[in-house]
């Protein structure tokens, strides 16, 4: 390990089918990066080249100064040298060895230890992880919980340079999903190694990691602090993520003009924003604070913000006030969702209540108020990536 | 288990068995019973109402199957020379013959293993050109005639053989009617069973089980040797057991290529063959004994094939 360039840089560009995945990250030793994507982003991709599963196309990888894949220089270190922790979706915990045994498994082929001392030292991995009493188990024995926490002190048992979770969460049911991810999240400061996890759950990005990427199409699309990621989302995948409403548009003199922006992402311009009518382009203008910045901008929208009238409200200074006919209603606990087809299209949260009041079905026409201030207005062309 | 009545059937109506012949297969008997008896204790306390009465057309040919099957075997039961059994089978030339059997029939196991087990994973994981066509080749023991398995062994490793000629004149070894020759034939026969259970076993493996080992700091021979070949162990005993059965009862390819030489080629089968000719009752005593053999791989092969599946449903 040298002292200048510690954690993990890597450059990944990899091509596999029609997947092409070009993507920059960096990670510090106790830090943890989490990239974000919908299914066939390439996350899993990811995550296999940086364990060297994958050879890359092109880029770079270096962990803790090493080179580890270059393919400019034709350097390739194969994945039984590469000291990464990997926490497979479904585990992939050997059938035929016990819990302990997976755990040591790691130690004694990668650093020969003797099998008395690689168990001590896979038992002492299992009882801080809380898995004493099933060490003597097979995998088919365990819970998902519990195959997950094995699968994790495995990873970890032969003192990995980084480890990368793939979908740590995902194969849990709700309850132990909340159990183990707060195991995780106790677990991962106190590891000194750099932490890349995969994850389509905003929840567990949020909750575990310093630092999002948000991957789609194999481009990391934005990154950034987790809140920030989640209130200013970049795409409408994001955008859909966080609940948002989200619209791409041209700022000048505290007016927003939607539609695509010469200089956005095409991600962003191209879709009808995160609460639009799915495929529908955006077309008209908000009224923003007059402190927007100008220029190609991207307006988010929290739909608990928008008021919903079955009459024209009187009209106000600060107010935008669209119109349109009801779409779809879709009940969310206490709240309901309403998407309006109007220009544009918007999608608000109502009490279940005001339901009730309002009588909406599909096709009702109503009138939106959205003050001026409600509208989060963010430069487009910011930290995306 | 409508294929197991009849079965019972028959064998319940076979009085003139001699006490001493119930004693001789009744250790595998009653296990058979349990487990028709466990299954039928299952079916009827789940679904009495749905279960349907085979229909005549399927039934009828069914029933005369098992008999046709089963009554050869019942048959040789009924014919055996109880009475002069022991001497029979503590002949010194049927002791001979046996162990002969046994211990060719086990070395061959061992080589089917050690060369079969590297050619399945070659097989499944390889990337060469031609692994179907070689897949194919592979398989053509299992359906040509044994004795043209003889021929050809001679045509390679005889005296005058392609190979057999250097052996001979190099090194002065003579394979032809030897021992060797015995196990060489009978490798020739058995190895397919083994490539074929391995390689299903590791085509069906999940090689991302591979991966992880890979990135524990595996080599891939290790991956192999602790993960991949524990998890297909099932069907490398499978294998095994079928390599061993399918050598045992080897005739055609050994007779041809190894001859028919007390305590050096004559093996049970040959025996047998030998003894019909000579002394009928001595080859059916024989022949009882191998049927002995046959029940016991029969159940040893059942246990590990129910373990393949569990094994395979784990993963």
């Amino acid at each position: 390990m040298t002292e200048k360039s510690t954690g993990l840089d890597a450059r990944i560009g990899v091509d596999l089918g029609t997947l092409r995945l070009d993507a920059a990250l960096t990670v510090a030793p106790r830090r943890t990066l989490a990239v974000l994507g919908p299914n066939g982003a390439g996350k899993t991709t990811l995550l296999r080249a940086l364990a060297g599963l994958v050879p890359l196309r092109h880029g770079q990888i270096t962990l803790d100064g090493t080179v580890l894949d270059e393919p400019a220089s034709g350097r390739y270190v194969p994945p039984e040298r590469r000291d990464a922790g990997y926490v497979f979706q479904d585990y992939l915990l050997f059938p035929h060895l016990s819990a302990v045994d997976n755990v040591a498994f790691g130690p004694r082929v990668r650093h020969r230890t003797r099998r008395g001392p690689a168990r001590a030292a896979a038992l002492e991995w299992l009882a801080r992880l809380g898995l004493a009493e099933f060490a003597h188990l097979r995998p088919a024995a365990l819970s998902g919980g519990q195959a997950q926490r094995v699968a994790l002190a495995r990873a970890l048992a032969p003192g990995p340079g980084m480890l990368l979770l793939d979908e740590p969460l995902s194969a849990l049911d709700a309850g132990t999903r909340l159990e183990v991810r707060a195991e995780i999240r106790a677990l991962l400061p106190t590891l000194d190694v750099p932490v890349v996890m995969v994850t389509h759950d905003p929840v567990d990005a949020l909750t575990l990691a310093d630092e999002v990427a948000v991957l789609e199409g194999g481009r990391v699309v934005q990154r950034g602090e987790p809140a920030e990621v989640i209130t200013r989302p970049r795409t409408p995948y994001v955008a859909r993520l966080a609940g948002l409403n989200l619209y791409p548009g041209t700022a000048a003199n505290g007016t927003v003009t939607l539609g695509p922006t010469a200089g956005g992402d095409p991600r962003t311009a191209g879709a009808g924003g995160g609460g639009g009518l799915p495929g529908a382009p955006v077309h008209g203008a908000l009224r923003v604070a007059p402190n927007a910045p100008p220029g190609a901008v991207l307006v988010a929208l929290r739909p608990a913000e928008v008021g919903v009238h079955l009459r024209e409200p009187p009209p106000e200074t600060r107010v935008n006030v669209l119109t349109g006919p009801v779409v779809s209603v879709e009940a969310l606990g206490d709240q309901v969702r309403v998407l309006v087809a109007s220009t544009p299209a918007v999608r608000a949260e109502i009490p279940a209540a005001r339901l009730g009041l309002l009588r909406l079905v599909r096709g009702t026409p109503v009138w939106l108020t959205v003050h001026e201030d409600a509208l989060d207005v963010y430069p487009s062309d910011g930290a995306t990536m | 288990m409508t294929l197991g009545r009849p079965a019972r059937q028959v064998a319940g109506s076979t009085p003139p068995v001699p006490a001493a012949v119930t004693g001789g297969v009744e250790p595998e008997l009653p296990r058979r019973g349990d487990g028709a008896g466990r299954g039928r204790r299952g079916s009827r306390g789940a679904r009495r109402e749905v279960r349907v009465r085979a229909p005549w057309p399927l039934a009828v040919p069914a029933a005369l199957a098992t008999v046709f099957l089963l009554l050869p075997l019942v048959a040789l039961i009924i014919r055996a020379p109880w009475e002069a059994l022991p001497d029979l089978l503590s002949d010194p030339s049927t002791r001979h013959a046996l162990w002969l059997s046994v211990r060719t029939a086990t070395v061959t196991t061992v080589l089917c293993v050690l060369f079969g087990v590297p050619l399945a994973w070659a097989l499944a994981r390889g990337s060469f050109p031609g692994r179907g066509l070689l897949r194919a080749l592979v398989t053509i023991p299992l359906v040509l005639p044994p004795v043209v398995g003889g021929v050809s062994l001679l045509l390679v490793l005889g005296r005058r053989g392609l190979v057999g000629n250097r052996l001979d004149d190099w090194f002065g070894v003579t394979i032809p009617f030897t021992t060797n020759a015995v196990i060489i034939a009978q490798t020739f026969v058995a190895l397919p069973f083994l490539v074929l259970s391995v390689e299903g076993a590791l085509s069906a493996a999940d090689r991302r089980f591979e991966d992880a080992a890979a990135t524990l700091g595996a080599s891939r021979a290790t991956a192999f040797f602790r993960v991949t070949l524990p998890m297909v162990a099932p069907a490398v005993a499978a294998g095994a057991v079928l390599s061993w059965a399918r050598a045992l009862g080897e005739f055609g390819a050994t007779i041809t290529f190894a001859g028919n030489f007390p305590k050096t080629t004559q093996t049970m089968p040959l025996s047998v063959y030998l003894a019909m000719e000579t002394d009928p009752d001595a080859a059916v005593a024989l022949s009882l004994v191998l049927l002995v053999v046959s029940i016991v791989v029969l159940v040893a092969l059942r246990g590990h094939w129910w373990d393949a599946r569990r094994t395979q449903r784990l993963a």
